[in-house]
């Protein structure tokens, strides 16, 4: 058995958690590989509210075309996926991702009673309660609070953190560069400052937070200036905005970080105006990165252990408004990308135009359903500790 | 008033106060001021576009003359911070921020972003009706949500749902998603001319009955804000936003029960309203002191009102709103720029701490802007780091001039230093008088006001 294997069977098999026995921590190889034997997962959130409808398209369907006499995409358009259902012409490269067994597309996904404000429905994806309920903290966020030690064990490629990667307890990392934070509190008073810091007694308000936030950056920072030796030039992502963070977030996971979740957002998908020309250049955008993260992750053999998540905090109006765009709607299609999927492709039918919720698609599977699943069956926790609601299996992942 | 309460008071109504400053003020009480202060209006200068007949221009030259036109929001942009950094009407321009926040509204037209700013600095300690009407009918807010497209044969309902929401309601308060596509109805046919002139389209406006909060009639948009008014709710929410921003971020629903009474009874009147906040005994409790996070604007702002920063390079002023994301009249989204805690996380934290040795030292920054795809979508293409002197002086002369006498640790944290803080700078040694100063406005302390 190599040390790879025994760690990763002593660790996940028979302590059940991930927390490494304390008298392998010191050890020299086990700083290499620390990180890789652990299951990743990949956040990609499309910010605005990505029109499903032209991401995945029912190019039989005549109420799609009726509906968007402006921007529907014609049927020798789209690239096709089945006899039903093709992709946005602009994503060739995601499409060689689903040939390859590696994407499954789930249809009509959203909560009940949905809220079309872009805030509020983020929230509640981010915060995973029911769409009446309110929450501080969101559902990564309170995975770190019940299963992780460290703020870097969740990063955020942002300068700001999103509310799902809040916890009660522990906030995740936001950040773009990974040196940035260590350069920065790496001065004399600052160390004198902290070392004060961690001794004193700290309150519950403002004044208490900024010092366990800077307790808590210092040693983050530190790990992550260390740990992060794999610096690539990266010349197969797009140079765009998303294909930077995903280089880095590569480049993370091939270094070894123990990080077990990454958050990266693609922005600019509220398309009220004007729409194919935005949301066209944003999916190829998107598609291309993704294609080269996996593709990297593949060569370098961490894409087995690690899961990409794609979704949008809703969908768009089925019916294009007067600018050649649509307003915001309710249901919609989200990705799942890895090598652990039971049963790749399109997972069910797409979205049932003919019976529309004021005008909007209807959700069949709630968003809830698929957390709960990476919970439970990705990264073999309890899902219930962290999702008040409870859910069978969708049988996607394995 | 006592010193402690006066640095309270104008922590919030305003951007600090130096130690002469503390003394001139705290003769005269807060309705004597604010009435005193006067509404300043920025006016640009636009000359060089007046009279332009941009259609008939070449498209070459018609591209460059937004180019230019577009450049003229940065313009306004530092008009603006200069404003709140030098003007004698700090409760005036601590309203202004506040309202530009309310009404967070991304802006890249300097001839409505003008007209926008001018309808807040009129109305700033006014009656908030005016306000929300004259904002409503704005060029800027008519083209950010959507208002141009919203017409009767297509509702938009993009501005509807954003006034009740996040200007007069709150989140799903005592209004249907019903309520919002009615309200969009009567809000139908608003547009502005190229000027910036408010228009009301008769053929684009729906003159049909609409049902808003159970009532039915032909109502338009002036008398939809009318019937939105009339629901105490409005008056609460806006206290509730008023209280989190210039009291505590936790709201105590005793305080915010008292001020929307006086808020609701006094019709919307905004001075009345501030003026209880300031009259208040609870404003001054132990709890309330140093308890809010300040914002970039108000950190720059308040540190220069200090320390006579300037800089003569406006570019450095640009640069550091991007970078501590705050950029003046660009919101990051409807809902304004953040609050509070959520301007500090880890990675903001150590930037925020560094930051006064940066400027007063004129040191170094070593940091990367984030590329913005809105101001050019080339921006991500190339390498965006750098690492420069941002080039602002500072004056340590009127510094100690102005506070001499003062303790600094009252100066800078009213008192609010934890005990073992208190010791450890005690213990610290420094070398130089400028050295103490730096170590202090260098503790996590001073990012609170």
């Amino acid at each position: 058995m190599k040390r790879r294997e025994f760690i990763r069977n002593t660790s996940l098999g028979a302590i059940g958690t991930f927390f490494i026995p304390e008298f392998l921590r010191g050890m020299d190889w086990m700083n290499l590989d620390e990180g890789n034997q652990f299951r990743k997962l990949i956040v990609i959130q499309l910010s605005g509210g990505n029109d499903g409808l032209n991401t995945i398209i029912p190019f039989e369907n005549d109420l799609y075309y009726n509906l968007r006499p402006q921007i529907s995409i014609s049927k020798n358009e789209v690239i096709k996926l089945n006899d039903e259902l093709g992709l946005n012409p602009n994503m060739g490269e995601f499409h060689k991702l689903f040939k390859d067994g590696l994407v499954s597309i789930v249809n009509s996904v959203g909560y009940p009673n949905p809220n079309r404000s872009h805030f509020r429905s983020m929230d509640i994806w981010h915060t995973a309660v029911d769409s009446n309920q309110y929450s501080k903290s969101g559902w990564l966020g309170r995975y770190m609070d019940s299963y992780c030690s460290n703020s870097h064990s969740m990063l955020e490629l942002d300068s700001q953190l999103s509310l799902a990667l809040h916890g009660k307890e522990r906030n995740g990392l936001a950040l773009e560069q990974s040196d940035k934070l260590y350069k920065t509190l790496r001065d004399k008073y600052f160390r004198d400052v902290i070392e004060t810091a961690e001794s004193a007694e700290l309150n519950e308000d403002n004044q208490g937070y900024l010092y366990k936030t800077l307790i808590q950056t210092n040693q983050s920072a530190k790990y992550l200036a260390e740990t992060h030796t794999v610096k690539d030039n990266n010349l197969e992502f797009p140079q765009t905005g998303l294909g930077k963070k995903l280089a880095q977030v590569s480049q993370f996971i091939r270094s070894g970080f123990s990080t077990q979740v990454y958050y990266v957002s693609h922005n600019g998908f509220d398309s009220h105006v004007n729409q194919r020309k935005s949301q066209d250049k944003l999916l190829e955008d998107y598609s291309k990165s993704v294609s080269a993260l996996v593709q990297s992750l593949e060569k370098s053999g961490d894409l087995e252990l690690t899961l990409i998540l794609t979704f949008s905090e809703f969908g768009r109006r089925v019916e294009e408004n007067g600018s050649s765009g649509t307003d915001h709607g309710k249901a919609n299609n989200l990705f799942l990308i890895g090598k652990n999927l039971k049963h790749p492709g399109i997972y069910n039918d797409g979205p049932d135009l003919s019976n529309l919720d004021d005008g909007d698609i209807s959700y069949k599977v709630d968003f809830r359903n698929v957390y709960w699943d990476i919970l439970n069956e990705w990264f073999g926790k309890d899902a219930s500790k962290i999702i008040s609601k409870s859910f069978t299996s969708l049988g996607i992942l394995s | 008033m006592e010193n402690r309460k006066i640095i309270h008071l104008y922590n919030r109504f305003g951007f600090g106060l130096t130690g002469k400053q503390i003394k001139k003020l705290s003769g005269i009480s807060f309705a004597e001021k604010l009435k005193k202060e006067k509404v300043e209006e920025i006016k640009l200068d636009l000359s060089e576009f007046e009279g332009v007949d941009f259609r008939s221009l070449p498209e070459k030259e018609r591209k460059e003359f937004f180019k230019k036109l577009r450049e003229k929001i940065k313009d306004l942009n530092l008009m603006w911070l200069d404003r709140m950094i030098h003007s004698e009407n700090i409760i005036q321009e601590k309203m202004n921020l506040f309202w530009h926040h309310h009404f967070a509204c991304s802006i890249e037209n300097p001839l409505y972003g003008q007209q926008f700013t001018n309808v807040i600095r009129k109305n700033a300690t006014g009656n908030f009706r005016n306000l929300v009407l004259e904002i409503s009918k704005s060029a800027a807010m008519i083209d950010f949500l959507h208002a141009k497209q919203n017409e009767k044969s297509h509702p938009n309902e993009d501005f509807a749902r954003e006034l009740c929401e996040l200007y007069t309601l709150g989140r799903d308060n005592e209004y249907t998603e019903k309520d919002v596509q009615e309200i969009a109805r009567a809000f139908t046919g608003w547009r502005h001319k190229m000027l910036g002139e408010f228009i009301v389209h008769p053929k684009k406006h729906d003159e049909g009955n609409k049902t808003i909060f159970g009532k039915t009639g032909n109502f338009n948009g002036e008398e939809v804000i009318d019937l939105i008014l009339e629901k105490k709710a409005c008056a609460e929410f806006i206290c509730k936003n008023i209280y989190e921003y210039f009291v505590h971020p936790k709201v105590n629903e005793k305080h915010l029960k008292e001020l929307t009474d006086v808020f609701y009874t006094s019709k919307y009147d905004i001075q009345k309203l501030v003026i209880h906040i300031a009259e208040s005994n609870w404003f001054y409790e132990e709890q309330n002191i140093l308890a809010k996070i300040k914002s970039p604007i108000e950190f720059i702002v308040g540190l220069s009102r200090q320390f006579k920063i300037e800089n003569e390079n406006p570019k450095s002023w640009l640069l550091y709103q991007k970078l501590f994301d705050q950029i003046l009249y660009r919101p990051p989204n409807v809902k304004g720029w953040k609050v509070d805690q959520e301007w500090i996380d880890s990675n903001s934290l150590p930037l925020r701490l560094r930051l006064p040795s940066i400027i007063l030292t004129n040191a170094q920054l070593d940091l990367a802007a984030k590329p913005n795809y809105d101001e050019n979508p080339l921006d991500g293409m190339k390498e965006n780091k750098f690492s420069q002197k941002l080039g602002f002086t500072y004056d340590w002369e009127y510094f100690f001039e102005q506070n001499q006498g003062m303790d600094f640790k009252d100066l800078f944290f009213n008192g609010k230093l934890s005990p073992q803080m208190k010791a450890f700078i005690d213990k610290h040694p420094f070398e130089t008088k400028y050295e103490e100063v730096i170590q202090l406005i260098s503790l996590p302390e001073f990012q609170l006001i």
